[in-house]
């Protein structure tokens, strides 16, 4: 194996004002005629999205069809699942949001916006996903940009057929790469959601991978996506000439790959790179079918036509070699961006291999990718099916396969032909013990060409697990008995996650607290393991199911009903036999163009909902859904978006310390509101939570500055704004508990830092804090840093002391200036604590 | 150099040989039972036959034009098609098959895998009409066969692979395969297998 070399290579700082030539597998439109190319890509354009968030909506009318066991609630809990995924992103700033149901009769909302529907699809067609945008690039915040202004994802409304039943995780992962399509997305080759063919690698606990977070993010760019993760940029190259649309993807031992596309002058770049040593190979990518079908649709040139592919090539790695152990492995580092990684590559005629996909077998049940146990042997057999591997029944001539890495190797090939008459390859992989577990890449090369299948085998060490039974405590838990459970197992009711009471993995049994659940609900009980493995592995056939008892249907009733466009309110919904739980609960007005802030669940009968309605939404009635665990109530024409009588105050129901460095909207906070005509011309504004009166200390239309009264209750609040003119409608704010306080700071011996005895550069320092945590909360040192003196620390550890006090150890920095009494503020999750002095010294 | 084994003495590859083959014998098992998906799917793999069976028409035609509709936030594309030659089906002169995406009112919607037909082209089309009335392709691409003179003048049809996500009807993946035959041979097959299928039913 040849090193980074760092001769060839430039590592240069990133800059931020570079042109964007990243032709990711986004949708591209090309803005230059020739190189160097800047292009503008398809994507929502986040300036015109409520706080850059798309809600995507399910059509209420839902699949026709179900099979046993299956029904539309768990449908919906799916979605709503496959929509966090995306969300989960934090290196993107795009939000994504479920607001449940809406109606077919709903008025086009000005504000974009998704759409999930289920419509009858004919055989061999399961669902399909994408953008609906302008049809040419516009300027928008300083940007150049083709704006995707609907998202739609189709999927069948029979249920009894594939990717059904809405329980398994195929419909979920289905669900998850359509709407990858309808963010912008494309297909990839490196196993990830958005991987087309044969060879997508995800499952539910990893339902996305390193590729699809950077293609998200590229799209979206969080302020720490550039800084956190680096770039590799070079060119792909035959005989001299740029090769267009080749893939070149940057793979790594143990972890997923990140991959682009090239140019049409050949040159590529890759973002979102994690930090490590990779290999990088350029391959083509699959025949497609010409112009009538292309899977991945072609960059679009100046005047609007498609740029075709380049040829096929051989495909190789970094280094000019088709064997990884011979390639050239390159130094990723976060900020930094290699350049000149180059390929130059023989062209062909075809593809020859391509579309890969490894099966394991459980029972009856066949997955993939395959799955292995190490704990009983040193080996085991999975199979490989795609294009390429055989001919006429037998293994391929000239046909050799690795497994990058080192932890397995393929020892044994034989051929297997189905009663279908497919031919698939039967591998006998054998492993060494100890080998690390997760996800290995499998390389075939055939004749001097090479196809790598990223994370195509997983080796893990345990067998799936599997869910006996499932029965209701009285408490309205419910306990749970199986095999294969472990530390990490999640227990899901169809689509949900339930929340874990107590699990004892070794004796397989669990007891947890399920969603709410629909009348008569036959919910699919199921685990799922860190390693990829579910019980469904086991039991696709005959799952396990809880039965939720018989209810009577939930209805729900709205306060207002009606607000005028331009406002800001909060939305009382009131609901019967429902069941209301916090962080389970969802409401939606059935519009993109009613966007919802925030849930506040005050009951399990009573929602406080903070809603947005733009100036330019359009006009109508709507309908409402409050969506809690698998219970959905729907209110149709329960809402209706009026006409503006005049601007009204419009204050964004958020409140912000003030206090440079402070978080949190605590009693005797000062804080900022923001939002619309807080303010009229030589008028005072007035504003109050609850009944009471608040100091408003500064004033402009669009801020606020207010000191928030020390007798206020933590919890949700109704605000409201007076502009001297006219009153706002009420928003629903969070008044938080009061912050945690630095009470001592102690030496490694227990002195106390102080004037006398302060604290140097490399001392350890105990800060003993009080209201710091509840007690007995287990903290990890991720969740806690340090802000001295204007340096950030971390944490070594948090620990409950005596008088349900906490000490947070960490090691003072150097960098921390002497300063007498530094001032010191101690972060638990993103919240401050009081600010405290600590002695520093030199 | 696959068809052995390569690792320690002899003895020891005679026992993982031995033990291999008893893995290889339970897949071979495992395959021929019913299966059921542990993963996602956008297009299930019809063999010629189900496509034969599963259409409500087969048809060899041209497109004449094509116009677009919107429901919700849908845009749909009806492509109509004079009928040349009916090898299975009503007795429709002129079909319209709905396809998904399109342009609309300065709108642009796309799906990946979804085809574009091209006006005054020729295809094989084998179409499915469901209770909604609505005329669509089968599978998509699969459904779907460009028609063209070979190097001797012989109408040949055929349609290349799609690299969308396909499953098999057990809920394994596979590869999408590639198809051209003349077209006189197609007409032939579909006819064949109808004729089957209809003595079948009788």
């Amino acid at each position: 194996m040849r090193r980074f070399s760092r001769a060839g290579l430039a590592a240069v700082v990133w800059c931020s004002t570079l042109a964007p030539v990243s032709a990711y597998y986004h949708y591209v439109h090309y803005l230059t005629r020739s190189a160097p190319y800047s292009l503008s890509q398809e994507k929502f354009d986040l300036s015109a999205l409520p706080a850059k968030t798309v809600t995507f909506f399910v059509m209420d009318t839902g699949p026709s069809n179900f099979p046993q066991n299956d029904s539309f609630s768990s449908v919906l809990s799916q979605i709503r699942q496959a929509i966090n995924t995306w969300n989960s992103v934090e290196s993107s700033d795009l939000r994504v949001a479920f607001g449940g149901l809406i109606a077919s009769n709903t008025p086009p909302a000005s504000v974009a916006g998704g759409q999930v529907v289920f419509e009858e699809l004919p055989p061999g067609l399961l669902g399909y996903g994408g953008p609906t945008t302008q049809t040419g690039p516009v300027s928008s915040a300083g940007t150049t940009l083709v704006p995707i202004v609907r998202a739609v994802v189709h999927l069948t409304n029979d249920l009894t057929k594939r990717p059904g039943p809405s329980y398994s995780e195929g419909f979920f992962l289905t669900a998850v790469h359509e709407m990858g399509h309808a963010l912008g997305l494309q297909h990839t080759f490196t196993s990830s959601a958005m991987s087309t063919a044969a060879t997508r690698a995800t499952s539910l606990t990893h339902p996305i991978d390193a590729d699809d977070i950077a293609g998200l993010s590229v799209l979206y760019p969080a302020p720490s996506f550039g800084t956190q993760t680096g770039v590799i940029m070079g060119r792909v190259q035959s005989s001299g000439n740029g090769v267009h649309m080749a893939s070149v993807v940057a793979i790594r031992t143990g972890a997923g790959a990140v991959s682009a596309l090239t140019n049409p002058d050949g040159t590529y770049r890759i973002e979102g790179v994690p930090p490590g040593q990779y290999y990088v190979y350029a391959h083509p990518l699959p025949p497609q079918c010409g112009a009538a079908c292309q899977d991945i649709t072609s960059p679009y040139d100046v005047n609007g036509n498609t740029v075709a592919p380049g040829r096929p090539f051989n495909a190789i790695f970094y280094g000019g070699t088709t064997d990884y152990t011979k390639a050239t492995v390159v130094s990723v580092v976060a900020g930094s961006m290699l350049d000149n990684v180059n390929f130059n590559v023989t062209q062909r005629s075809d593809v020859p291999v391509f579309g890969v996909s490894i099966f394991s077998f459980f029972n009856n049940n066949v997955v993939s990718p395959g799955y292995l146990n190490m704990a009983p042997t040193g080996y085991g057999g999975v199979l490989a099916g795609g294009t390429g591997l055989t001919v006429n029944g037998n293994t391929a001539p000239g046909l050799r396969l690795q497994v990058m890495g080192g932890a397995a190797s393929v020892a044994a090939v034989q051929p297997y032909t189905d009663p279908n008459g497919t031919t698939y390859l039967n591998l006998g992989i054998s492993y060494s013990l100890g080998a690390l577990t997760g996800p290995q890449h499998l390389l075939f090369t055939e004749n001097g060409f090479l196809y790598v299948l990223p994370s195509g085998l997983n080796l893990v060490q345990r067998t799936p697990p599997f869910v006996a039974s499932a029965s209701a405590n009285g408490d309205g838990s419910v306990a749970i008995t199986g095999t294969g459970f472990g530390p990490d197992s999640s227990i899901y009711f169809d689509g949900l996650p339930t929340a874990i009471r107590s699990l004892d993995d070794v004796g397989g049994k669990a007891v947890v607290v399920p969603p709410p659940g629909a009348s008569g609900q036959k919910a699919t009980v199921s685990v799922f393991n860190r390693d990829g493995q579910n019980s469904l592995f086991l039991q696709a056939g005959a799952p396990q199911v809880f039965a939720y008892g018989v209810s009577d249907p939930p209805t729900v009733t709205v306060t207002p009903n009606a607000i005028p466009t331009g406002s800001e309110a909060a939305i009382t919904i009131t609901g019967v036999n429902t069941r209301f739980t916090a962080g389970q609960t969802i409401a939606g007005f059935g519009t993109s163009d009613v966007f919802v802030r925030n849930v506040f669940v005050l009951s399990p009968t009573q929602l406080l909902v903070n809603i947005s309605v733009p100036a330019r939404a359009m006009q109508g009635t709507t309908e409402v859904s409050a969506i809690a665990g698998f219970q959905t109530a729907l209110l149709p024409n329960g809402f209706t978006v009026l006409s503006p009588s005049k601007p009204l105050p419009a204050p964004i129901p958020q409140l912000s310390n003030a206090v440079p460095g402070q978080t949190g909207a605590y009693p005797g906070a000062l804080v900022t509101l923001r939002g619309s005509s807080l303010m009229t011309a030589n008028r005072v504004p007035t504003v109050t939570i609850g009944d009471q009166a608040i100091a408003v200390l500064q004033s402009a239309p669009d801020q606020l500055t207010l000191q928030l009264p020390g007798a206020l209750v933590a919890g949700p609040a109704l605000l409201q704004v007076n502009n001297g003119a006219d009153s706002s409608l009420p928003v629903a704010v969070s008044i938080d508990t009061p912050p945690a306080t630095i009470v001592g700071a102690l030496s490694a011996g227990s002195a106390s830092f102080d004037a006398a005895r302060p604290a140097h550069g490399g001392d350890l320092v105990r800060l003993v804090m009080s209201g710091f945590a509840d007690s007995g909360t287990v903290i990890f040192p991720d969740q806690v840093s340090i802000v001295t003196g204007g340096v950030r620390q971390s944490a070594i550890e948090s620990v409950p002391v005596d008088g349900g006090l906490y000490e947070v150890r960490f090691v003072l920095s150097k960098l921390v200036p002497s300063n007498g009494q530094t001032l010191t503020v101690v972060y638990l999750d993103g919240r401050s604590s009081l600010p405290a002095g600590l002695a520093v010294a030199n | 150099m696959f068809s052995s084994l390569r690792c320690g003495a002899q003895r020891a590859s005679s026992v993982r040989v031995s033990r291999f083959r008893a893995v290889v014998t339970l897949l071979v098992l495992a395959c021929v039972l019913p299966i059921l998906p542990g993963r996602a799917a956008t297009l299930e793999r019809l063999t010629f036959d189900e496509m034969t069976s599963s259409a409500t028409d087969i048809i060899y035609g041209q497109v004449l034009g094509s116009r677009v509709t919107v429901k919700n936030d849908s845009i749909y594309t009806h492509y109509s098609v004079q009928v040349q030659e009916r090898w299975k089906g009503s007795r429709q002169l002129v079909m319209d098959v709905v396809l998904p995406g399109g342009e609309a009112g300065g709108m642009r919607q796309k799906f990946a895998g979804v085809p574009r037909l091209d006006t005054g082209a020729q295809y094989v089309m084998f179409l499915w009409t469901g209770a909604s009335g609505t005329t669509q392709l089968l599978g998509l691409t699969q459904g779907l066969f460009a028609v063209r003179e070979n190097e001797v003048g012989e109408l040949t049809a055929s349609r290349g692979v799609s690299g969308e996500l396909m499953l098999d009807r057990l809920g394994k993946a596979v590869q999408d395969q590639a198809v051209k035959m003349p077209l006189r041979e197609m007409s032939s097959r579909v006819k064949t297998i109808a004729a089957a299928k209809a003595k079948a039913f009788q």
